[in-house]
């Protein structure tokens, strides 16, 4: 019995040895992942564009990432590395290990920490902040390679018209209103008239409430 | 006094924290809702005749490049093993193309996701967002201004069948052959519709200026064919 137990460990632990050299090879795999990125930011700039992440698979997933767009229909190119944790349940944090983007980086290490939390069938949280995915969010190296990302709450869209590719710049006249420090501006003017306006409104009163106790006297 | 003025600032304060909760709850859980129903990332095509496509590739099908791309084979050679061309070895995953080069009409830009409403403004082609990768099964839908300070595809109308041109990716090349040209109207947008193999459509404006729709009337398509990756084509 006991030679039989031996005998049945070493086969065992000859099968593990030779498993180990395949399995340390699964981890150490490549993934490429393509994201389709299409938004508008809350202060009204337009993104759009394609990150393409080369994940190096393992117990945490190391990426390069480059996204190549524009902003406000001009190029945009941004570089950096990642590091993906899949926390589960459709939960990711990302850790920025380094970006040439602006803006993102304040200095600390890690960079920036990102969540990413599935919140329904079609939509995950960025930050807390709701965006549309195609889809569900799978972890890291688990075989989906394609994603599309939009601004939450749109619905599909129909596409009735090819692409307006004429000569002539296309300007909608009525886009500068919705700038928001245009807005912004608007707002403050209409509040500064309003003041303005009750200000006077006042003094006539108290004129004719004047006028009315010296007429009294 | 002051500790009824803090009880009611605690009072409102509660309430406020409380209501922001339901709030950004409710958004949520409405949204996701929404998503579900009709989402966002989808794009449909509507046809003129009032059919609807959704804008989905088949990307998980086999990349196999079509027939009209077979190599001709010149008369009185019999010593051919196979006229039949090897498909290339399909690729894990697509990427997004970079750049296309048409050697004909002198064209060499760069390339960005784009679509109706984020068209390029600087001298770069638009890749329709959901139109097919490179090289991959399905569609890829290019577009280029005619003119302007953006003009990209001021002399497309002088390709012809079997002109050829490349996209490229981030890693290799991509040969496309022109299959045909023609002229339709803004609103067919039958051009963009996905394909069973790999393709690749080209648009730019053409016809007459159009000052009440602030474009051309016409639009100018060119239809190609996936040949194969360069590398393949070399071997």
């Amino acid at each position: 019995m006991k030679r039989f137990l031996h005998s049945t460990l070493i086969v065992l632990g000859m099968v593990l040895v030779a498993l180990l050299p395949a399995i340390a090879a699964a981890q150490q795999s490549t993934e490429t992942v393509t994201v389709q990125v299409s938004g508008q930011t809350p202060l009204g700039t337009a993104v759009i564009g394609t990150i393409v992440l080369q994940r190096t698979c393992g117990s945490s997933t190391t990426s390069n990432v480059t996204f190549n767009g524009m902003v406000n229909g001009h190029p945009a190119r941004f570089t950096g590395t990642v590091r993906e944790n899949w926390l589960g349940n459709g939960k990711e944090e990302v850790e920025v290990l380094s970006t040439d983007l602006k803006g993102l980086v304040l200095g600390a290490s890690p960079l920036r920490k990102i969540l990413l939390v599935q919140t329904g069938a079609n939509t995950i949280a960025v930050d807390g902040i709701p965006v549309a995915i195609d889809g569900t969010l799978v972890q890291p190296c688990g075989g989906r390679t394609s994603y599309t990302v939009t601004n939450v709450g749109q619905g599909a869209r129909t596409i009735q018209q090819l692409p307006n590719t004429a000569s002539t710049q296309i300007v909608d006249h009525a886009q500068w209103l919705m700038q928001p420090y245009v807005l912004s501006g608007l707002f403050i003017g209409a509040g500064a008239l309003l003041l303005l306006a009750s200000r006077l409104l006042r003094d006539r009163s108290h004129g004719r409430q004047g006028v009315a106790a010296a007429q009294e006297l | 006094m002051i500790r009824r003025w803090i009880r009611h600032l605690l009072a409102i304060m509660g309430c406020a924290a409380m209501l922001v909760g339901f709030g950004y709850g409710g958004t949520i859980a409405y949204l996701s809702w929404r998503e579900q129903v009709s989402p966002s990332t989808q794009r449909i095509l509507v046809l003129q005749n009032g059919q609807q496509i959704p804008l989905v590739q088949p990307t998980s099908l086999p990349r196999m490049p079509v027939s009209s791309a077979a190599p001709e084979i010149p008369s009185g050679v019999t010593n051919v093993l196979s006229v039949t061309p090897v498909p290339p070895a399909p690729v894990e995953t697509s990427l997004p193309p970079v750049r296309i080069v048409i050697p004909k009409i002198s064209v060499d830009w760069p390339v960005v996701l784009s679509d109706n409403d984020h068209m390029p403004q600087f001298q770069g082609v638009g890749w329709l967002m959901g139109s097919g990768f490179p090289g991959a099964s399905g569609n890829m839908v290019l577009f280029g201004h005619l003119g302007g300070p953006y003009g990209t595809f001021m002399r497309l109308h002088e390709l012809q069948q079997g002109d050829e041109f490349s996209v490229f990716t981030q890693v290799g090349e991509q040969r496309y052959r022109v299959r045909s040209t023609y002229e339709t109207t803004p609103d067919d947008v039958a051009a963009l519709a996905p394909t069973n193999h790999a393709s690749a459509t080209l648009i730019t404006c053409s016809g007459p200026w159009n000052p009440v729709a602030q474009t051309n009337e016409r639009r100018l398509i060119v239809l190609a064919d996936y040949l194969q990756p360069l590398a393949s084509a070399q071997k």
